[in-house]
């Protein structure tokens, strides 16, 4: 059983231990898991096909229940393809702000 | 090489106690008994490591409360204090996809997380609740996520579309992930191992090393796509509670 003054010293630790624990933990970017380059690289490829077939097949459903076929399928198909743009360019700025938050500021465009 | 041993003969299903009811197939197969045994390993564990309840605690309640203070954090950084009544069932999900991970690392058995249907599954439970959060807390405002700000009016319409497409990329892109990393990993052990056996006792021993090595690396890309499947759920969660894309 926990008495009294052993209480007293848990708590004292358990503060220092919080204390010790907030200097020590490494800042870390709250909107991006973990990753290496060669897994960004190969989420980006992965979002940029998924954006393509997510289109595709929603555009292939709408013209199956219109009888419109194909162009939905082909409207759409484009615009999965922008989604899936859409999806690298936010990750690729996610990951350049976190770039940016822990190195040197990036140079503002070049071109 | 004698047939039947193709490296994708690991993912095959095999129905070990057929059952049909009403002409729906629900056998139980390979796939039902390695996750039945994840859901009992996985609550065997954290049963195990509270029962104690040290004040120091051991090697096992550590885990436990390692396991346990990992996705808290995760919870409390992506999502903020709000995501905390979520807590439970991103545990489940990230405990079970451990344990299905950990498991299928283990010779003889199988991976169920190698398999489309599964993760896919988890990620489509993941976005019909994660999307169902948000129209129940905003109602109609909802729909705000989809519209970026800034945009001329005539140009909206079009960007409606994509953003909603790109909304529906998500539980695909977030199954691809584990699917395809486990099944990559599984494949590559098993052609290396394939490698052990027929280059025999002479030059076997080299890809058996790259094995040993492998099998490292496979057990932190099993632990990493358990934890970024969570850390991306409660991303997606964070969206629906908070509202910015």
């Amino acid at each position: 059983m926990v008495d009294k003054d052993d209480r007293a010293t848990l708590d004292d630790l358990g503060k220092r231990l919080h204390e010790a624990e907030a200097t020590h933990r490494p800042p870390r970017a709250p909107d991006e898991p973990p990753g290496t380059a060669v897994g960004m690289a190969a989420r980006m490829g992965v979002e940029l096909v998924v954006g393509l077939v997510v289109g595709g097949m929603v555009g292939w459903g709408f013209d199956y229940l219109l009888g419109t076929r194909p162009w939905l399928m082909l409207l759409f198909f484009l615009l999965g393809i922008a989604a899936g743009m859409r999806n690298v360019m936010r990750m690729a700025s996610a990951m350049n702000a976190r770039e940016g938050s822990d190195k040197d500021p990036p140079a503002a465009n070049k071109e | 090489m004698a047939e039947g041993h193709s490296p994708l003969d690991q993912f095959k299903i095999e129905r070990l106690i057929p059952i049909d009811i009403g002409g729906y197939d629900l056998s139980i197969t390979n796939s039902t008994l390695f996750m039945g045994l994840a859901v009992l390993l996985a609550t065997a564990f954290i049963m195990l490591a509270a029962s104690p309840r040290a004040l120091v605690p051991g090697r096992l309640q550590s885990a436990g409360e390692m396991a346990y203070e990992l996705i808290a954090g995760v919870v409390k950084d992506n999502v903020g204090t709000a995501g905390m009544q979520y807590f439970p069932i991103i545990f489940t999900i990230f405990i079970f996809i451990l344990f299905a991970n950990l498991i299928g690392l283990v010779p003889y058995t199988f991976t169920v997380t190698s398999h489309i249907a599964v993760t896919f599954a988890i990620a489509f439970t993941v976005f019909i609740g994660v999307t169902l959060i948000g129209i129940f807390r905003h109602g109609a405002k909802f729909i705000t996520m989809f519209l970026p700000s800034g945009v001329p009016l005539w140009i909206m319409p079009l960007l409606f579309v994509i953003e909603l497409i790109s909304y529906m990329t998500r539980p695909i892109s977030l199954s691809v992930r584990l699917f395809a990393n486990m099944m990559a990993g599984h494949i590559m052990l098993k052609v290396f191992a394939m490698f052990v056996v027929s280059l025999g006792l002479l030059a076997g021993w080299a890809p058996l090393a790259f094995i040993v090595g492998l099998t490292g690396l496979e057990l932190l890309v099993a632990v990493l796509q358990a934890y970024v499947f969570t850390i991306l759920t409660c991303i997606y969660l964070n969206d629906a509670i908070h509202l910015h894309h």
